[in-house]
């Protein structure tokens, strides 16, 4: 049902079109039936708090500070989060810094920081959220060692935080989340019509792939970073060019499209992570089963087609994901692929070859993660592997979602001498 | 593309890079070995009767393998990269792949 009530909003920095999604985070956090999987606590891990949070303080205040949960505590149990997906740009002007951590715990202007931090500061106080997590600012950006020790927490980042708000109109943190846009605009078309009885009724023409090519298809989701930050946040509220939208674990709604009732298909993969995973039993058999295989294709098929500024972090920006899917199936990670499915995740190939981007060894030529284009999955149509895995032999740093060294695989299998 | 010593036309590969060094150019090149990794298998027809060439799979699909150099590990016997992927289609080329092929062991890098 088009929700004409909202007609009336110029813009979602008004009250109004914040209130909106206030709703929608409400509705969805006490709804104990049709957002049930939106309040589990399978992926989530109760009390956990990344290392460092920015406090914004009560609401009116005008400082922000760097909280370091080592040393200044844990905030109280009541306390959420909420984090923030953003591109960067180019010269991101306000990094934490092994230089500026007392300053940056001290206190700062929140009227300094850049336009999005700002802006994401005005929703997180609407949604009555005192800590939010800014990469920029809670990982120390010129330390090799906390990035290594941050970067495969995202997994629990994520998870945890009450709503992750999706910067998604802006290139970089000055673009900030609201924008001014005639709602006149944004209306969907109107038409009356009579076309199965004699009574005239109105119809709205509204656009039902909206979702599709300004979210799923659109830049923002093209970012490699970004993959995993929206697959494991329990709910995204972004901000558009045109208008906000939600997403949870049960529905997607939008402030000129669609109420739940006729919300657009939520994304399968998505949908399927949380249902196949929960309902495992591959924890206990140590064998990941096929439809879980499947699901990790799909995924690393479309993340391989997001663009990472650095192609050495093909690892790092996935292994939040490999950690939920090691969590629930206890299998071994085995550079992007799974020991007790080796076979079959290493099924796919490069479509549009690319030169390789850098000779920094990453993963075993024999991992879709040693590839720089997009892979595709074999498709799953009756398929039967010719190769026997002999032996199996990898080194990994401390996280072996993030860090293999090297990897050999001794395969029996047929082969034939080629020229080209 | 020659496989056995028969030139197998068309096919579908796909290398895994092309070389930066050269304009265009697929790493595929040169001399190379191909593993044979997978199969589909015949779709099935309950109501007719099986012939024996359609018991032959629908495709085969094949890692490019090129040796290794130098392999960084000095583990010993000869070392493999994969560099691509091949899929074989017709059934005339299926056939004869089949019958060439033989049994290895392939170490991966």
């Amino acid at each position: 049902m088009y929700n004409s009530s909202l007609l009336s909003n110029s813009g979602p920095s008004t009250s109004s079109a914040l209130d909106l999604a206030y709703d929608w985070l409400t509705t969805c956090r006490t709804s104990q039936s049709f957002h049930v999987r939106c309040n589990e606590t399978h992926l989530k891990e109760p009390g956990w708090y990344p290392t460092r949070l920015i406090d914004i303080g009560e609401r009116g205040a005008r400082n922000w500070n760097l909280r370091v949960i080592s040393q200044d505590g844990k905030p109280d149990s009541a306390a959420r989060y909420m984090t923030l997906s953003y591109r960067w740009g180019e010269n991101p002007t306000l990094l934490l810094l092994k230089s500026n951590i007392d300053d940056l715990r001290a206190g700062n202007l929140i009227h300094k920081l850049p336009l999005t931090f700002r802006d994401f500061i005005i929703v997180a106080r609407r949604f009555v959220v005192r800590y939010v997590w800014i990469d920029a600012l809670c990982i120390i950006q010129d330390s090799e060692s906390d990035w290594e020790a941050e970067a495969p927490m995202m997994r629990y980042v994520y998870a945890n935080s009450v709503c992750n708000v999706a910067a998604s109109a802006s290139s970089d943190p000055e673009g900030g989340l609201f924008r001014e846009r005639p709602a006149k605009s944004l209306m969907p078309g109107l038409i009356s019509s009579s076309p199965f009885s004699d009574r005239t009724q109105n119809y709205f023409i509204a656009d039902i792939d909206y979702w599709k090519h300004e979210v799923d298809y659109g830049p923002f989701h093209k970012r490699g970073w970004v993959y995993q930050e929206i697959l494991l946040a329990p709910r995204i509220l972004y901000f558009d060019q045109k208008q906000i939208l939600w997403e949870c674990s049960a529905e997607r709604n939008s402030e000129f499209g669609f109420r739940s009732g006729t919300s657009p298909a939520y994304p399968l993969q998505k949908n399927q992570l949380f249902r196949y995973l929960t309902a495992s039993s591959d924890a206990e058999s140590g064998q990941m089963s096929e439809n879980i295989q499947k699901l990790w294709m799909e995924l690393v098929q479309e993340y391989s087609s997001c663009v990472l500024t650095k192609p050495c972090d093909k690892l790092f920006a996935f292994s939040g994901i490999a950690k939920l899917f090691q969590q629930y199936t206890n299998d071994v990670y085995v550079a992007g692929l799974w020991k007790s499915r080796l076979v079959e995740t290493m099924d796919c190939y490069v479509a549009l070859p690319k030169p390789l981007s850098s000779s920094t060894y990453r993963a075993p030529s024999w991992s879709w993660a040693a590839l720089d284009g997009p892979v595709l999955r074999a498709a799953f149509r009756e398929r039967v592997y010719d190769v026997k895995v002999l032996d199996l032999q990898f080194t990994t740093g401390s996280d072996p979602t993030i860090d293999v060294t090297d990897a050999h695989l001794k395969l029996r299998a047929r082969t034939i001498p080629a020229s080209y | 593309m020659t496989i056995g010593g028969c030139k197998l036309q068309p096919i579908q590969w796909y290398p895994d890079h092309i070389d930066a060094t050269k304009h265009d150019a697929f790493t595929v090149e040169g001399k190379f070995t191909c593993m044979l990794f997978g199969t589909v298998t015949p779709r099935s027809y309950p109501n007719f009767p099986v012939s024996h060439k359609q018991q032959l799979p629908d495709s085969l699909s094949f890692f490019i393998l090129e040796q290794v150099e130098s392999d960084p590990s000095h583990l010993a016997g000869v070392r493999y990269r994969r560099i691509g992927y091949l899929k074989v289609f017709r059934p005339a080329d299926i056939e004869f792949l089949l019958q060439n092929l033989s049994e290895a062991d392939i170490s991966l890098i």
